[in-house]
């Protein structure tokens, strides 16, 4: 497998990351917001015009209020971009979010599409921008995603020849749940801060 | 006279440098004494007396020169020019001083010169140059109308290398070359001069010797540089760029707008930190890449500039390496009048 993925990185440029993560979980009104730290990974792989990432996130939520109990949960993102323009992306991607305990909160299932920008500040630091339409949305408890959107800004800094940068990057995602037409919105964010290697 | 004195007499007369003329005959000494004393009749006397003498080659040309002085200062004209006729044939180069003789005893030297056939005054200008591409000229002066020719002698060669008809002051340029074009081998040549009016009527120079030497011509040194051009820094420090910051706050502002337009805080504002943070972090950094000094950065112009002064720096070396192989391959020849 490590001769797989070394042969691979040979071919085309292939990064991974960890860090901490904050992540907010808020569903129906401000009394159910829950926040915690976390861990996450990223491992992102860049051929041509394609780039395709893979994403877990773990954390461990606390309510702000006795009303939500504490839970856990547990995120897996993949995405493929399609570079028409240099630093200018159409991405689209599939998200699926797990609680546990079971009915803690609500299990999501997404599909995402968006447009991506990303440029060079220096020869030291890149910045990054997402704008997403999440058009179809699965619930644990039911209901519809109505119209769905998401938006992440990502901060990286090393050299773009480089094999270690840094990373600060945030993602939220805003859902306009209904369930029989009662609105049951869901605000969910992840900040992260790790640390990248190139293969 | 004891036969001591007369004894140190001649060895005095031997060893003293000739100052006086005609010290070696008594005769011809006094016919310039009186000379000098405006005793034409006895100059003219001793002189001829001095001439039915056996004479060295010396005292002959100052016996027809003192002879034709001394018919002009009797006005005997025809005499004149023909003592003056034999001393240009002993004598070609001698010609008497314009400041310390008469403007007639010239004229009568002048027309003994255009009555006689003869080549005087053959020399030859000391001067270098390439084989094959220079000449040294070869001047002389031919006192009558005449059929010129230059002939040259020396190892391994003696031909004519010239024929021109002329009268007067004539010119030569010798290329200093075999027949077969290459350059004559160094040494010592002669170069005689023969005037020829008719079949009876033939002069020739003494032989003008000459050395030819052979010299190789210095190389052009390579070249490190185009004088006057230098390479210019090929990495350049820009000015101070806000284009970092100017991203930041667009990609930053940009999504910080997009989240409050999205996010309305009825479901808490917990999000909202993790967005303030990481906008606040790009312009931050941002701001930091801004105003620290910039990297230097390849500078187009330059590189290209480097680059045809370097095109240009080998095409002229290559230019002097092909020059200096072509100057190895010539000659150098010096030519001097040895006398």
């Amino acid at each position: 497998m490590c001769l797989l993925v070394a042969t691979l990185a040979r071919a085309q440029r292939i990064e991974v990351s960890a860090g901490a993560v904050a992540v907010t979980n808020s569903e129906v009104d401000s009394t159910r917001q829950a926040r915690g730290p976390g861990l996450g990974i990223d491992a992102r792989m860049d051929r041509g015009r394609w780039r395709f990432e893979v994403q877990g996130v773990t954390a461990s939520l606390d309510a702000d209020f006795t009303v939500q109990p504490d839970y856990a949960v547990h995120q897996l993102v993949a995405s493929a971009s399609y570079f028409w323009e240099p630093g200018i992306r159409a991405v689209g991607g599939i998200e699926r979010r797990f609680v546990s305990p079971d009915f803690a909160g609500q299990e999501v299932g997404l599909v995402r599409l968006g447009l991506g920008a990303e440029t060079r500040l220096s020869s030291l630091a890149g910045i990054e921008a997402r704008a997403d339409w999440l058009p179809v949305a699965w619930f644990s408890g039911g209901g519809g995603g109505g119209f769905s959107l998401g938006l992440g800004l990502g901060l990286r800094v090393g050299s773009a020849t480089g094999r270690v940068h840094g990373l600060l990057e945030y993602s939220y995602e805003r859902i306009d749940r209904q369930v029989n037409g009662v609105p049951s919105p869901i605000r969910f964010s992840v900040t992260r801060l790790g640390l990248g290697t190139r293969l | 006279m004891s036969r001591f004195a007369a004894l140190l007499i001649l060895l005095a007369g031997s060893l003293a440098p000739r100052i006086m003329v005609g010290q070696t005959n008594p005769v011809l000494r006094q016919a310039q004494e009186a000379y000098d004393s405006l005793d034409y009749g006895n100059a003219l006397q001793a002189t001829r007396l001095a001439l039915q003498q056996p004479l060295n080659q010396e005292d002959r040309i100052i016996a027809f020169e003192l002879l034709g002085f001394t018919y002009g200062a009797l006005d005997s004209t025809s005499q004149a020019v023909r003592a003056f006729q034999e001393l240009i044939f002993l004598a070609p180069d001698r010609e008497p001083s314009l400041e310390r003789v008469s403007p007639r005893i010239t004229s009568l030297y002048a027309s003994a010169l255009g009555q006689v056939l003869v080549v005087r005054r053959v020399t030859l200008d000391s001067t270098a140059f390439l084989a094959g591409s220079g000449s040294v000229p070869v001047r002389f002066y031919v006192s009558r109308l005449a059929q010129v020719s230059t002939r040259l002698i020396g190892t391994g060669i003696d031909e004519v290398i010239d024929t021109t008809t002329l009268t007067g002051q004539g010119r030569m340029d010798w290329t200093v070359s075999a027949p077969d074009g290459r350059p004559l081998p160094a040494g010592t040549y002669q170069i005689i001069v023969t005037a020829r009016e008719s079949s009876r009527s033939e002069y020739s120079s003494e032989p003008l010797v000459v050395r030819v030497t052979h010299g190789a011509l210095d190389t052009l040194p390579h070249l490190d540089a185009l004088p006057g051009y230098q390479e210019q820094p090929e990495m350049v420090t820009p000015p101070r760029d806000w284009r970092p910051v100017a991203l930041a706050l667009l990609y930053g502002g940009l999504a910080t707008g997009a989240f409050f337009a999205l996010d309305d805080g009825e479901l808490g504002s917990g999000a909202q930190t993790g967005m303030l943070v990481v906008a606040g972090g790009a312009v931050a950094v941002g701001l930091g890449l801004s105003l620290r000094h910039p990297d230097p950065r390849p500078s187009e112009t330059n590189i290209l500039y480097n680059r045809l002064l370097r095109e240009l720096l080998t095409r002229r070396n290559q230019e002097i390496a092909q020059e200096n192989a072509v100057r190895r391959s010539r000659v150098l020849l010096t030519v001097t009048s040895v006398h």
